[in-house]
């Protein structure tokens, strides 16, 4: 009986221990924002080189052109899926290690996606 | 006397104020991280280094987001302005100095520059503050556990890195451009 009680201690232990904090959790939430940030600007680039009325939806600025929208968008994302994945990954155990990968892999697709070479060949 | 145009104000102001003391506050905050921990520093120690780490890392967000918009918004319209339609914008001329961006086009040495050059600067460049942004506010959210937690500590050293080479990218691509077909 004593063992068994032990048994479960460790367990309950081993939980706490693998549970991500509060902080981990937010600032998780803030890596992945950055990277769907990051991400959108690079789609609504290849956007603006598919569709003219999507260019022309995005021209917020005339005097900047589509640029002011291609930005404003990637901002409002990056912003709002803060928000959203603040609240969203509060209660679920994904690690900083995991937020931190898919954070640097969108990432990493946004500076692809807006290399001229690339973007250019969707026009 | 010294003297600046509008235009070579706003340029001054983007490229070598705001842009280049966010580079310049790249090295600092990378040395703070890396000299945080606590087998190198007394408590009183990290305390005093983290409120510096703290305020640079929301500086350096400060100043990327400035430089970002001051660009997009006040020197990106000059550069794009068309020229008027008395201007020829395929040849070269002293009159289409004034318009940067048909100037590059029309010449086929410099046309890379606007087309490749500019292009990927003016894009590329606002992922640097999102970047920069995150930085502060993990530094701001882990306090004196930042000292401890060494994965945290090189994810954001990581993150520092990839916005560093961004901004780098967009300020070297920007110094060529400008270089080419200074807005004056």
């Amino acid at each position: 009986m004593a063992t068994q009680v032990k048994e479960y201690d460790n367990e309950a232990q081993a939980v706490t221990e693998n549970k991500v904090s509060e902080v981990e959790a937010a600032v998780g939430a803030s890596f992945i924002a950055s990277g769907i940030g990051s991400a959108t600007l690079g789609i609504a680039l290849i956007g603006t080189e598919v569709s003219s009325g999507i260019k022309e939806f995005l021209t917020f600025n005339s005097s900047v052109g589509a640029l002011s929208g291609k930005t404003t968008v990637a901002v409002i994302a990056f912003l709002v899926s803060w928000v959203i994945l603040h609240y969203a990954m509060r209660d679920k155990n994904i690690k900083l290690m995991t937020s931190f990968i898919i954070s640097i892999a969108l990432t990493l697709l946004g500076v692809i996606l807006t290399y001229p070479p690339v973007f250019l060949s969707f026009g | 006397m010294l003297s600046f145009t509008d235009r070579e104000f706003w340029t001054l102001v983007h490229g070598m104020g705001f842009g280049a003391l966010y580079l310049l506050a790249f090295a600092g905050g990378v040395a703070g991280l890396y000299s945080l921990r606590p087998e190198l520093l007394t408590i009183v120690g990290i305390k005093e280094r983290l409120v510096r780490l703290r305020w640079g890392a929301v500086l350096m967000a400060v100043l990327v987001w400035l430089t970002v918009i001051v660009g997009t918004y006040v020197v990106y319209p000059e550069y794009r302005a068309k020229p008027p339609a008395d201007i020829d914008a395929t040849v070269q001329s002293e009159e289409l100095r004034d318009y940067p961006r048909s100037w590059l086009k029309a010449g086929e040495d410099t046309a890379p520059l606007h087309e490749f050059g500019m292009e990927w600067k003016e894009h590329v460049i606002w992922i640097a503050p999102m970047l920069a942004t995150v930085i502060a506010y993990a530094i701001f959210r882990y306090r004196e556990e930042l000292a401890q937690n060494k994965q945290a500590r090189w994810m954001i050293v990581a993150f520092f890195i990839l916005s560093f080479t961004i901004a780098g990218v967009g300020g070297v691509l920007g110094a060529l451009v400008t270089k080419a077909a200074p807005l004056t």
